[in-house]
């Protein structure tokens, strides 16, 4: 099988909840976690766009890639799905949707091989090309055979689930990686006595958020303020993060970019300091709360970067009250608490 | 005739018939003189083949990614009795979307003003099989067509086909769809196949506008690469598509079907099955059998 199977099936992964720590935990114990309904979601990073980041992220280990990495990404679908991230694109048209893929991706391929002679190249496939059950493979085979390098395809659908954690299973199967293994968070830094008496909101997957809850509270001596999770599954990693919000007595909130809910939980936990990816990061600064962005930054200089957030928090609180930068939601859309629009699934 | 042109859509399960009666049809109304337009919505292209001795027709897709500006004469040739004949084509089996082919092919035709500009009488939409995605439907869809036929045997999958296109017709007629003109009855040879396609047409409240037989003569004309009408026009068989054309021609009686549901469906089924059950083994003649 050239796809993995989906998270949500493998893993009980969720994206969406809002509510006692121990009710999720009881759920994931039980075997039957439920995912709930957003009756209004904002839209977000989907698969595609997360294989491309992986995709950058696996043979460079860990850091974004350096344009010294020897492998090209062809994002295989209409113009607009470049925005997904790769190098460049097959810009399939109607003609192509209607005769089939082909001969575009062929060509732009050897295009690709003959303009930079990379080492290998990825062909990340969109929803025209899986609709139309076009045939990568035999042309990506076909292609490693003749022009000598390895053409991998990464067969990303954009529809086939919800959670666009399955964009790195799809990355790490293309590279021959398992791609259901649990990959280790590494540890962040920390610094005791850093983090005294400050409130820390950490939003992030649940593998590193353990790691970013241990080297702010135990690590550094901070309190956690409150925890987003991008997801939940029935890892180790999510029970060890469900385990501590119990012991705090803080709910846990499960979402993956909703901009609208961060900032309603913000705007009452009320922390000096958030740790988050960028898009999170962008939200929280918004809000005048200092930051540390750990798409950015790597663990073992995280101490170092909270220190520097803490103690330049006034350019966080400067830049929000910058006459430049617009309000995003109503004040009366921010009376509503942070979880308001996570149901328990209603079925229809 | 009127100067506004009658649009048809024919449409059946697959290899039940659709371009060989579309063709008869086509070349009956020629023969008395009308200006008719046949367009095969299929990537077989196979629609106008009798009408035109199977000659070499490039497709309305093939040409309009092989050139920017399609004119005309470069997807359309005349058949007998002087047929538009045009040929939707699509992609080859297994890649690509023939059903958004036959979208764009529709599209085209309209931006060619080939309807204004041949100023036909009548417009015969052949198209592939069952409506199995929304492209299928097209020519059904937003006026492009004012009636559809449906073409069945009285073989259960037939009538199956029928009734899930007459599921299509109900959705999309109300927003200005086309209506059902009628069934047509095709390749009937047990006695009790009219009394099939009948009592289906009286249930689901359409009606029948012709009875073709399945006859060898129909095989041997299209093995000359011909119709009917044109290879054995004294023929009997002949002057059945004559007075099929004819009913269709004089027909303004269109009406939304209702489809009968899955277990309807099933439930007059098994009914058929126990009466021709009867009458195979002589326990009933076929009029007492309805
Ligand atoms: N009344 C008839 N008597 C004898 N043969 C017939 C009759 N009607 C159709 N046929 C034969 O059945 C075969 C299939 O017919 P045709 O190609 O017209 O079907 P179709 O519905 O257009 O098929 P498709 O769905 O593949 O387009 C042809 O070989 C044709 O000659
Ligand atoms: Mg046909």
């Amino acid at each position: 099988m050239i796809r993995p199977a989906d998270r949500e099936k493998r893993l009980g992964l969720i994206t969406a909840y809002y509510g006692a720590p121990e009710a999720l935990l009881g759920e994931y114990a039980a075997g039957n976690a439920r995912q709930r309904m957003r009756t209004f979601t904002q839209s977000a990073e989907d698969e595609i766009s997360r294989a491309v980041e992986e995709l950058r992220r696996i043979p460079c280990r860990g850091e974004l890639c350096s344009p010294a990495d020897d492998s090209a990404i062809i994002i295989h679908g209409p113009r607009g799905c470049a925005m997904a991230g790769g190098d460049s694109g097959t810009k399939l048209t109607e003609k192509d949707s209607i005769m089939g893929s082909e001969k575009k991706l062929r060509a732009e391929i050897h295009r690709v091989y003959n303009a930079s002679r990379p080492k290998r190249i990825f062909v990340v496939t969109t929803p025209v090309v899986a609709i139309n059950n076009d045939d990568v493979l035999t042309v990506c085979a076909e292609l490693t055979g003749s022009l000598g390098i390895d053409i991998l395809p990464v067969v990303t659908t954009g529809f086939k689930n919800k959670s666009p954690e399955n964009g790195i299973d799809y990355a790490r199967r293309a590279l021959g990686l398992d791609a259901a293994a649990e990959i280790r968070e590494p540890e962040a830094s920390a610094r005791e006595g850093l983090l005294a008496g400050r409130r820390v909101y950490i939003a992030l997957p649940p593998g590193r958020a353990a790691a970013y809850i241990r080297a702010v509270s135990s690590g550094s001596g901070g309190n956690i303020a409150g925890v987003t999770l991008g997801y939940a599954d029935k890892t180790e990693a999510t029970e060890e993060v469900l385990r501590l919000l119990a012991g705090l007595g803080l709910p846990v909130h499960v979402a993956n970019n909703q901009d609208y809910e961060l900032t309603n939980l913000l705007k009452s936990a009320v922390p000096d300091l958030f740790v988050g990816e960028t898009d999170n990061v962008l939200t929280a600064a918004r809000l005048g709360i200092a930051c540390v962005n750990v798409s950015v930054t790597p663990p073992e200089a995280f101490a170092d970067a909270a220190e520097t957030a803490l103690g330049y928090s006034g350019f966080a609180r400067r830049l929000a009250e910058a006459p430049g930068m617009p309000a995003r939601y109503s004040l009366r859309a921010l009376l509503r608490p942070g979880g308001w629009y996570i149901k328990p699934e209603a079925k229809l | 005739m009127s100067n506004k042109p009658l649009k048809i859509a024919i449409y059946g399960k697959g290899g039940i018939g659709k371009s060989t009666t579309t063709s008869n049809i086509s070349a009956a109304l020629a023969e008395q003189g009308a200006r008719v337009i046949q367009i095969g919505c299929d990537p077989k292209a196979d629609s106008t083949g009798t009408l035109r001795h199977g000659e070499y027709l490039p497709t309305v897709l093939d040409s309009i990614y092989d050139s920017s500006d399609v004119r005309l004469e470069d997807i359309s040739t005349r058949g007998f009795g002087g047929v538009l004949c045009i040929e939707a084509g699509g992609p080859v089996p297994g890649v690509g979307c023939a059903g958004r082919g036959i979208s764009a092919a529709v599209e085209l035709l309209q931006e060619l003003n080939v309807f204004e500009e041949f100023a036909p009488d009548y417009i015969l939409f052949d198209v592939l099989g069952d409506v199995v995605c929304g492209g299928f439907a097209v020519p059904i869809r937003e006026g492009i067509t004012d009636c559809v036929y449906v073409i069945t045997s009285s073989d259960f999958m037939a009538v199956y086909a029928a009734n899930n296109l007459f599921r299509a017709i109900s959705k999309y007629a109300p927003s200005g769809g086309a209506r059902l003109g009628g069934l047509i009855a095709n390749s009937l040879i047990a006695p009790y196949s009219k009394l099939i396609v009948d009592d289906f047409a009286a249930k689901t409240g359409s009606s029948v506008a012709g009875y073709v037989p399945r006859h060898s003569i129909v095989a041997q004309s299209e093995l000359y690469g011909k119709t009917v009408i044109e290879a054995n026009p004294r023929s009997p068989q002949a002057q059945i598509y004559r007075d099929l054309a004819n009913t269709i021609a004089a027909n303004t009686d269109f009406a939304i079907p209702s489809p009968l549901g899955a277990a309807a469906l099933k439930d007059w089924a098994r009914g058929w099955g126990d009466q021709i059950y009867k009458y195979e083994n002589n326990l009933v003649t076929e009029y007492e059998a309805i």
